[in-house]
């Protein structure tokens, strides 16, 4: 890797974002337009995935393990979801918001920008207090943003109906949609990382001391990781709340927070490693809701829906007992199909094909 | 407010203070010897509340309890030898994350074995009984609560000082290569932290569920993340800052329940945690810790 030049440098990041961006195009074309469950099946993993990838630009940069994203992705889905929702709506479920959310008719992708800017300039606000943190102060801390945030939407009732379901949220969230925004995420990610900034930063996630003592402005790139970070899980947010067109403060709880870090940790800590979990996680719950209705374990009667946790937290421990750094570790996409592609190109003298992900 | 309302309320914040307090300690024991956080902990709380319900009522009531602290402290040797051993990774973070998919699995094999509906615990009825102190009602939970927190922190400490099992937890906590170069075996270190660790959960949640008088697979989650809170805030592995950090965030829950106005009730939870958050950015290292030292 350090022999090789600058320009090639680029080039990897280009391929590594090619090749995951082409799977998710050809995955989103071809399975997610064959029927409506293999539909709602893509864009549950498109979001899986925006959202995993918007955490592993934080978690696998910095190494500080984050419960608090899943809160940024709650404020960018409300905030989206109170500028696109139709004004003549808003004025019966909302009639006390400020007017210029309550009269706001946006179309999809505005509004998600917005939503993602004013969720960065919250997530920049307390960033400046994360970014001091490490270790297991930093993720109590991120843990309390979490309650913190579900809190103060319970106490907006005029803005977001508190406890009560935000509704009436206008469906946009297409397999288009979703294609653009998981190529997105991903390019963004990618090209993050393999900066100058993201680089130094995973310098200083092996050895905070150092790397801070060779001049690396640590508390200042985490900053800018955690913003860009933010920005990612809240268009995820947005885009969810299209999705699924109603949400509540329970929609953003620990519970997905947990899944969301489980795919980041069984994948890896790039990139692809974020793409691999979001794709087995997704494969998992869609497996599970296959099953329907009760099985019986020995005597033991249960619905098939109890039995994911256990399911997922097998895998999750049998990954971190084989693989502690997650499936893929360190290394992307590229690095693990350049030496299979010069393999292939030794073997046969075929052109190299880039195979399939192996989840 | 007038002073025996205060009184009262007093007694209340430390009770709750207590069993974060002892859910910290437990968390810190095993942190300072394996280095990690152990999110099943409140799993183990869990446990000995279904043990509790399953015994109270057929047996003698010390049996019970005694009963639902062997199965917790059971349940973390469980833990340690089945699953954590066989994480090889250091990283505390790999660790930290194994723990949580074990809380979350123990849940759902308690939501299959039990149920989700909450079970009442049928616990003798002196504990819920009160007695009037010079106009101030005091219920005898607390003042148990309050007794038994503190009879077993000394029991605790003077285990630690005076036993050799204590020294070889103490010297490995300090030092682990150097405690194993004099000859302390790390595993059955190791084990005996989960042991004692299980123990106190076990007696935690003995006190925590005698307040609802009811368990579900999921109660062991708030006793649990505030006894983090407690650990955290105190220094981890700091047995001091635990009890300290444990006692404040009981009185500052207890206090912003009084204090503040019916409207704001809600906040209370979050302005909680804004404390703790400040707390962490004041001193990160918490209360007592160890100024410089990574987790």
């Amino acid at each position: 890797m350090n022999a090789e030049t600058r320009g090639g440098r680029h080039l990897r990041t280009l391929a590594g974002i090619a090749i995951l961006g082409a799977v998710v195009v050809i995955v989103g074309l071809t399975y997610g337009g064959a029927s409506a469950t293999t539909e709602r099946v893509f864009v549950l993993f498109a979001i899986n995935l925006v959202a995993a990838i918007g955490l592993q630009t934080f978690m696998g940069t910095t190494g500080v393990v984050s419960f608090g994203h899943i809160a940024f992705m709650g404020i960018g889905a409300y905030a989206a979801a109170l500028l696109t929702t139709p004004s003549v709506l808003k004025k019966s479920s909302i009639p006390d918001a400020p007017g210029f959310l309550r009269d706001a008719d946006l179309s999809f992708l505005p509004a998600t920008v917005l939503a993602v800017l004013f969720t960065c300039f919250v997530g920049c606000l307390v960033g400046f207090a994360i970014v001091r943190l490490s270790g297991t102060s930093a993720t109590i801390s991120t843990y309390a943003l979490l309650v913190i945030v579900g809190i103060a939407i319970i106490n907006l009732p005029d803005v977001t109906r508190g406890n009560q379901t935000f509704y009436g949220i206008p469906k946009e969230t297409t397999v288009g949609m979703a294609i653009l925004f998981a190529v997105a995420a991903i390019a963004v990610a990618r090209v993050f990382q393999d900066s100058r900034v993201g680089l130094l930063l995973r310098a200083s996630r092996e050895d905070q001391l150092s790397a801070a003592g060779s001049g690396v402005p640590v508390r200042r790139y985490r900053l800018y990781a955690w913003v860009l970070s933010i920005a990612i899980v809240a268009a995820g947010g947005s885009l969810y709340a299209h999705y699924v067109t109603a949400i509540s403060p329970a929609s953003f709880s620990l519970q997905l927070t947990f899944v969301v870090v489980t795919m980041v940790i069984i994948g890896g800590r790039g990139t692809s490693g974020a793409f691999v979990g979001a794709l087995l996680v997704t494969a998992i719950n869609e497996i599970m809701r296959q099953f329907n209705g009760q099985i019986s374990i020995g005597s033991v009667e249960t619905e098939v829906g109890s039995l994911t946790p256990l399911i997922l937290g097998t895998i999750v421990i049998a990954i971190m007992v084989r693989r502690p750094g997650g499936l893929l570790g360190d290394r992307e996409i590229d690095d693990v199909l350049a030496p299979l592609g010069r393999r292939l190109r030794l073997r046969a003298g075929k052109t190299e094909q880039p195979t399939a992900e192996k989840g | 407010m007038d002073l025996s309302q205060f009184a009262q309320q007093t007694i209340n914040a430390l009770s709750l203070g207590s069993i974060y307090a002892l859910v910290a300690i437990g968390l810190g024991v095993v942190f300072s010897i394996a280095r990690m956080v152990n999110f099943a902990h409140g799993e183990l709380l869990t446990i000995a509340g279904y043990t509790l319900y399953g015994l109270f009522g057929r047996v003698p009531w010390p049996v019970a309890i005694a009963g639902a602290i062997a199965a917790a402290s059971a349940a973390a040797v469980v833990m340690e030898r089945g699953v954590f051993r066989r994480v090889k990774s250091a990283d505390p973070v790999a660790l930290l994350i194994v723990s949580f998919a074990l809380s979350l699995m123990i849940q759902a094999v308690l939501l299959i074995l039990m149920g989700g509906t909450a079970k009442s615990i049928d616990y003798p009825s002196w504990v819920q009984a009160s007695f009037t102190l010079g106009g101030v009602n005091v219920a005898w939970r607390d003042v148990a609560t309050c007794v038994v927190t503190f009879a077993v922190l000394i029991a605790l400490v003077r285990f630690l000082k005076q036993s050799v099992v204590g020294l070889a937890l103490r010297a490995s906590a300090e030092d682990r290569d150097v405690a194993r170069l004099l000859g302390v075996d790390p595993r059955k270190v190791i084990v005996a932290a989960f042991a004692i660790s299980g123990a106190l959960a076990g007696l935690a949640g003995i006190m925590w569920f005698s307040n609802s008088g009811t368990v579900t697979p999921s109660s062991g989650f708030e006793p649990l993340m505030k006894g983090f809170i407690a650990a955290v805030l105190g220094g981890l592995g700091s047995l001091g800052g635990a009890v300290v950090a444990g006692l404040g965030l009981g009185i500052l829950e207890i206090l912003l329940r009084n204090v503040l106005p019916d409207g704001m009730l809600g906040l209370s939870d979050g302005l909680v945690f804004v404390a703790i958050i400040v707390v962490l950015l004041i001193r990160p290292e918490g209360l007592f810790g160890k100024v410089g030292r990574e987790v």
